[in-house]
C-alpha cells in the first residue's frame, strides 16, 4: 500500500517535472528573448538598396522575437520611388510593431520621407532633418529623325518640360502630404514651410515638430522597447549586407565646373525625379 | 477523480508557468498597433500649364540690325533667342551677334537696338560709353540677365571651395549708367507659382503699350530690379526674393531712359517652351516692337548707316571716271550691299533720294549745286595767289559754322598756264583754315527725310584715302563739327597725308565760336595746335608719385614732359592730386608714359588694372622708375651700358658704350631678370660698375601679335646725363608712336 503510495508520488512527481522541463520548452518557443532589431539606412536610397532593407523589414514583422524596429538612418535621400517604397514599407510594419526612426547625421529629403513613416523620430540636436521637395533634370526636347522613328511625340523625352515642371510639383505636393499625414498635430509648421527645401539642425526640427524626440539610438531603442511593452530585450542588428556601389560619389571633380554638374546629380544617375539632397562643395 | 483533476492541473500549470512567468519577465504589456493612417492622394492634382492664345500682331518697320552682344563671354547661346530673332524678323529686323569688343563698338554705328543678355566679364568704359551713346542716338537697349546663368570658379584644381560668378556682377556697371541696379538673388514663391517654386506668376503691370493687354506672364527664376524708372512688371504676393527672404514686390522689368532701355530679370521666359506659358509671347512680342521702333539718329560717323533704301551716287562736275574713282564707287556699293542698301550711280541727284557726292576740289565750283541742296554753301573764291595766307577778308571774318563752307583756292584748268599752281586754303568757320593740299572734306546734311554726304578731296590719292576711311570706319582723325542748324549738317575736314602744304601750310588757330551743343565723345577737337607745328601725337605723362621718394629727386614726370613738349603734345596727369585715371581719361593719347621716377610702390591695384586694360588694348606704353617692374631684387644701379643699336630706340648711341648716371646716391632699383624672351629686346643694361651686371635695364616688348608694344624703363630717367636722356627719351616716343 505504501509502496503503491510512493510509486504515485513519484509519478505524480516525474509528470509535474516533465510537464515542468515540457513547459520551459514550450516557454522558449513561445515565449522568445525579445528582440528590438536596428536596420541602418544608410546612404543613397535607390531600388536594389530599397528591396534589401524591405526584406530586411519583412524579416522582423515575421519574426516573432522582433518586438520593435528601430531605423537608424544615415541618408540623403534618393530616388523617388525608392523612397516612396520605403516609406509604404514602414507603414506596412507599423501595423504590426512599433517602429523607431533614429536619424544620425542626415536624413534629407527621400530619407526624412521614409522617417516620418515610423511611429516616432529620434534626432540629435545636430542631425541635418528636412530637405523637403524634388529635384529634376528636365527631359530634352524630342528630336526627328528618318531613322529612329517613335509612335508619339514625347516617346524619346517622357513629355514636354512644362509638363515634368508640374509633375516635379506634384511630387512634391505628394511628399508634403506625406509628412502632413504621419506627423499630424505634432507638425508646428505648414506645408509652405515644409516646400522650402530647407534642411534643419534636429534641435530646429524638434521644436518644429518634425522630430519628435532628441536623443541617441540608445534612447530610440528603449523607445521602442517601451512601445513594445518589453522590459528585458535584446538589441540586434538586422541590417542587410550593404551594396558596394554608391552612385553619388561617382563624380570627378574636374567635371564639377559648371553649375549643372555641381548642382545636379551626377552622370550615372538616369534623368528622372529625386528625393535627394545634393551637398555643394564648400 | 479530485486528485486526478488536481493533477491535470498541476501538469497544465507547470506547462504553463514558465511560459507565463518568461513573458512576465520579458513584458510589461503588449503592443496594440494604432491605427495606420496613409495619405490620400486623390487630393494631389496634375495642374495643367496654361497658354494663351496669341496672334503676333505686327507692324513692319524700315529694315534694321539688332546687335546682339556676344563679346563678353555671355551665358546663352544665340538659339535661346529665336523666338525673340522670329518675332523681328516678321518685323524686318535682323538679329546680328557682335563677338568681339572691336566688332561691338563698330556694329552699334549702324545698329537700331542692342541686346546684352547675361555677360561673363566687364564691359571697358570704352563699351559702356558707347552703349550710352548709341542710346543717346536713339537707338534701344536690351539688358536681360537671368538668375540661372552664373559660373562657378574654383581657386585650384583640387579645391572643393568654390566662387559664383552671376552676370549681374558684369552687367550692372552698364545697367547702372541707366539707373537700374539688377539684383544678385532669384524670386521665388512657393505658394502661388507656376509649378515650382522660382516660376514666379506677374500680373502687376504699369500702364505702358509694352505691357498694356497683358494679364499674366511667368518669369522663370528672375533677379530683381531696383531702379527709380519706370517699373514695368512687379511681383506680388508672397514672392519673395533670396536676398532678402522680404515681401517687398520686386521688380523684374524695368523701362528706363524714356523708354529707349528695357531691363528684364528673365531670360527663360522668352525662350522654347516657356515663351507659351500665359502671356509670355506677347510679352516677347511687345518687346520686338520695342527693339523695332527705335529713331536712330546717325552722325557722319555712323556712315553709311544713315541711308535708307536707295542710295544715288553722283560724281562732281562731269567727271573723266578714272579708275580710282571707279574703285571709290565700287567700294561704297559693296559696303552698302551689305546692309542691304542699293546703290545706283546716276548723272544727276534726285532731291527725293539719298545721295553720296564723290569729288575733288578742283570740282567744288561744279558741285556747288549739290552743296545747295543740302544746305550747304560753297563759295569758290578762284584767288590764284600765290601768297601763303589766306585772304584778308577769309580771315577777318570767318564765317558762323552754320552749314557754310568756303573754300579759297585753285580751280584745275585755270592755273594750268601759271608758273606754279597754289594749292589753296580751306577755310571752315569755326574749325579754321588750312592748306587745301593733304586734305579731304566731308559733308553731311540730314534733314530727316534725306541723307547727303559730299565727299571731297585736294587729289584723287586723297578722296581714295577718305572713302577707305569712311569703309572701314576709321575717321577718328577728322576734325568733326556740327553746326546748330536745320538740317542737321556735319562737316570734318580729314588729313590725308599727301601733297603736304608748303610752310604756310598746317591749321591755323580757329576763330572761337560760341556753341552750347556738347561735342560728342569721337567729335572732340583735338589739342589745341601750336601755330605752324602739328604735333606728332598726343602722350600722356603719367606722375606715379602717391608712394614715397627715397631720394627726394627731381619729378621724373617733368623730366619727360620737357624733353618731349616741343615736338607733342604733352599732358602731365599726377596720380596724387588728381587719382588713377580712368580708362576713358587715357584712351584718347597716342602714348602713356608711366613715370614713377624713385617712389616705391608707386603702381598700386588701380593702375596694375590701368596698366593691363591698356595692354590689352595694345596702347603703347613706357613702364620708367626705379620699382615699376614685378622684380622682387634690388641692386644697386650706377651706370648702363648700350646694348643694341639696331633698335629705333638705341638711334644715336654707340655700341657698347657706358654711360655712368649723374647721381651721388646709391641708387638701389630693380633688377629686371625676367625679361629676354622672344620679342623682348633689350636695348640697354645694367654697367661694369653696377650690381648685377648685365641685367636688362631699358627693355622693349614688342608684340606683334598681340599689338602690346611696351618699353620698360627700370630707372628714373634723370639719373642719365642730358644728351643720353635727350636721345633716349626721343627715340622711345619716335618708336612708340611709330604706326
Amino acid at each position: 500500500m505504501v509502496r503503491r503510495k510512493g510509486l504515485r508520488v513519484l509519478l505524480v512527481v516525474v509528470t509535474l517535472v516533465a510537464a515542468l522541463g515540457i513547459g520551459v520548452l514550450i516557454a522558449l518557443y513561445l515565449v522568445p528573448v525579445p528582440q528590438i532589431a536596428v536596420i541602418r539606412v544608410e546612404g543613397d536610397i535607390w531600388s536594389q538598396y530599397t528591396a534589401q532593407l524591405r526584406d530586411a523589414m519583412q524579416a522582423a514583422a515575421g519574426n516573432r522575437a522582433v518586438s520593435a524596429v528601430v531605423l537608424e538612418i544615415v541618408s540623403p535621400g534618393g530616388e523617388v520611388t525608392a523612397s516612396e517604397d520605403l516609406y509604404y514599407q514602414v507603414l506596412k510594419l507599423r501595423e504590426q510593431k512599433p517602429v523607431i526612426a533614429s536619424i544620425g547625421e542626415m536624413a534629407a529629403s527621400g530619407a526624412y520621407y521614409t522617417a516620418v513613416a515610423a511611429d516616432q523620430i529620434y534626432a540629435k540636436p545636430g542631425s541635418s532633418v528636412g530637405n523637403v521637395g524634388v529635384i529634376s533634370i528636365l527631359p530634352s526636347p524630342d528630336l526627328v529623325d528618318e531613322e529612329l522613328m517613335t509612335t508619339g511625340p514625347f516617346k524619346l523625352s517622357g513629355g514636354p518640360q512644362l509638363t515634368a515642371i508640374q509633375q516635379m510639383e506634384m511630387l512634391k505636393d505628394t511628399f508634403v502630404m506625406a509628412i502632413l499625414t504621419q506627423r499630424g498635430d505634432r507638425l508646428q509648421v505648414g506645408p509652405e514651410v515644409l516646400s522650402r527645401g530647407e534642411i534643419y539642425v534636429g534641435l530646429q526640427a524638434w521644436q518644429m515638430g518634425m522630430v519628435d524626440e532628441i536623443g541617441s539610438v540608445s534612447d530610440a531603442v528603449a523607445a521602442a522597447a517601451k512601445m513594445a511593452g518589453v522590459r528585458h530585450y535584446r538589441v540586434v542588428d538586422r541590417t542587410p549586407a550593404p551594396l558596394e556601389v554608391d552612385l553619388w560619389i561617382d563624380v570627378e571633380i574636374e567635371e564639377r565646373r559648371t553649375a549643372s554638374t555641381v548642382a545636379s546629380p551626377p552622370a550615372r544617375m538616369p534623368p528622372g525625379f529625386y528625393y535627394r539632397y545634393v551637398e555643394l562643395p564648400q | 477523480m479530485v486528485k486526478k483533476s488536481a493533477l491535470v492541473l498541476l501538469v497544465v500549470v507547470a506547462l504553463v508557468v514558465p511560459a507565463a512567468g518568461r513573458w512576465f519577465y520579458f513584458h510589461d504589456g503588449t503592443y496594440r498597433p494604432a491605427p495606420v493612417a496613409r495619405p490620400d492622394l486623390r487630393q494631389i492634382r496634375y495642374a495643367t500649364p496654361v497658354s494663351a492664345e496669341f496672334v503676333d500682331d505686327y507692324t513692319r518697320v524700315q529694315p534694321g540690325i539688332v546687335l546682339v552682344d556676344r563679346a563678353h563671354d555671355n551665358r546663352f547661346e544665340m538659339a535661346e533667342l529665336d523666338v525673340l530673332r522670329s518675332r523681328l524678323s516678321a518685323r524686318g529686323l535682323r538679329l546680328e551677334p557682335a563677338t568681339t569688343s572691336e566688332s561691338l563698338l563698330s556694329g552699334l554705328r549702324h545698329a537700331r537696338a542692342l541686346v546684352v543678355v547675361s555677360p561673363g566679364s566687364d564691359w571697358t568704359a570704352a563699351e559702356i560709353q558707347a552703349a550710352e551713346a548709341f542710346v543717346e542716338k536713339g537707338g534701344h537697349l536690351l539688358l536681360v540677365a537671368d538668375p540661372s546663368r552664373f559660373e562657378v570658379f574654383y581657386p585650384d584644381d583640387y579645391s572643393m571651395s568654390y566662387t559664383l560668378d552671376y552676370d549681374t556682377a558684369h552687367l550692372n556697371d552698364l545697367a547702372a549708367r541707366f539707373g537700374l541696379l539688377f539684383g544678385q538673388d532669384y524670386l521665388y514663391n512657393t505658394s502661388d507659382n507656376e509649378g515650382n517654386f522660382r516660376n514666379i506668376r506677374l500680373t502687376e503691370f504699369a500702364d505702358h503699350e509694352l505691357t498694356r493687354g497683358l494679364e499674366q506672364v511667368v518669369f522663370y527664376a528672375a533677379h530683381s530690379i531696383v531702379s527709380e524708372e519706370l517699373l514695368l512688371i512687379r511681383a506680388t504676393g508672397e514672392t519673395r526674393s533670396s536676398a532678402t527672404e522680404q515681401l517687398k514686390e520686386p521688380t523684374v522689368a524695368v523701362l528706363a531712359a524714356q523708354g529707349q532701355v528695357l531691363a528684364l530679370g528673365d531670360l527663360t521666359f522668352m525662350t522654347e517652351p516657356y515663351n507659351m506659358a500665359h502671356d509670355n509671347n506677347q510679352l516677347v512680342a511687345r518687346i520686338a516692337d520695342l527693339l523695332g521702333q527705335a529713331r536712330r539718329e546717325y552722325r557722319l560717323v555712323d556712315f553709311p548707316s544713315f541711308f535708307d533704301g536707295s542710295v544715288q551716287l553722283v560724281y562732281a562736275g562731269d567727271p573723266l571716271l578714272n579708275d580710282d574713282m571707279i574703285a571709290s564707287g565700287s567700294k561704297f556699293q559693296s559696303l552698302l550691299a551689305a546692309q542691304n542698301l542699293d546703290m545706283a550711280l546716276v548723272d544727276e541727284a534726285q532731291d527725293n533720294q539719298d545721295t553720296i557726292v564723290l569729288g575733288l576740289y578742283e570740282q567744288a565750283e561744279e558741285i556747288e549745286p549739290y552743296l545747295s541742296a543740302a544746305g550747304v554753301t560753297f563759295v569758290m573764291t578762284p584767288t590764284m595767289s600765290s601768297e601763303a595766307e589766306p585772304a584778308p577778308a577769309a580771315r577777318a571774318t570767318p564765317k558762323p559754322l552754320t552749314g557754310t563752307v568756303a573754300i579759297t583756292g585753285t580751280v584745275a584748268g585755270e592755273s594750268k598756264d601759271t608758273a606754279e599752281p597754289e594749292p589753296g586754303r580751306i577755310e571752315v568757320g569755326a574749325l579754321g583754315n588750312i592748306a587745301a593740299a593733304g586734305t579731304s572734306l566731308l559733308v553731311f546734311q540730314d534733314d530727316g527725310e534725306r541723307q547727303v554726304l559730299l565727299i571731297l578731296a585736294y587729289s584723287e590719292e586723297g578722296l581714295d584715302w577718305i572713302v577707305d576711311r569712311l569703309v572701314d570706319g576709321d575717321v577718328d582723325t577728322c576734325l568733326f563739327h556740327e553746326a546748330q542748324a536745320e538740317p542737321r549738317v556735319t562737316v570734318a575736314l580729314c588729313p590725308t597725308g599727301e601733297g603736304q602744304a608748303d610752310d604756310s601750310g598746317g591749321w591755323e588757330k580757329p576763330p572761337v565760336v560760341p556753341t552750347t551743343e556738347p561735342v560728342p565723345a569721337e567729335e572732340k577737337p583735338g589739342p589745341e595746335e601750336k601755330p605752324g607745328v602739328e604735333p606728332a601725337g598726343k602722350i600722356l605723362i603719367l606722375a606715379l608719385d602717391t608712394g614715397e621718394a627715397r631720394y627726394d629727386g627731381p619729378s621724373e614726370a617733368e623730366e619727360y614732359a620737357a624733353l618731349l613738349e616741343a615736338a607733342y603734345d604733352v599732358t602731365v596727369w599726377s596720380v596724387a592730386s588728381d587719382g588713377t585715371p580712368r580708362t576713358s581719361d587715357v584712351l584718347g593719347y597716342d602714348l602713356i608714359i608711366w613715370a614713377a621716377g624713385d617712389f616705391d610702390d608707386a603702381v598700386g591695384d588701380d593702375e596694375r588694372e590701368l596698366l593691363l586694360t591698356l595692354m590689352l588694348e595694345g596702347k603703347p606704353l613706357v613702364l620708367s622708375g626705379a620699382y615699376v617692374s614685378e622684380s622682387e631684387r634690388e641692386a644697386v644701379q650706377r651706370d648702363v651700358q648700350v646694348m643694341d643699336t639696331a633698335h629705333p630706340l638705341g638711334r644715336g648711341l654707340q655700341e657698347g658704350q657706358v654711360i655712368a648716371f649723374e647721381t651721388e646716391q646709391e641708387y638701389l632699383v630693380d633688377v629686371l631678370e625676367e625679361y629676354g624672351e622672344t620679342g623682348e629686346t633689350i636695348v640697354l643694361a645694367r654697367g661694369p660698375a653696377s650690381e648685377a651686371t648685365g641685367a636688362a635695364s631699358v627693355v622693349v616688348v614688342d608684340d606683334e601679335l598681340s599689338g602690346m608694344r611696351v618699353v620698360v624703363v627700370g630707372f628714373p630717367i634723370y639719373l642719365l646725363p642730358d644728351e643720353s636722356r635727350t636721345t633716349l627719351v626721343q627715340n622711345i616716343a619716335s618708336w612708340a608712336l611709330m604706326p
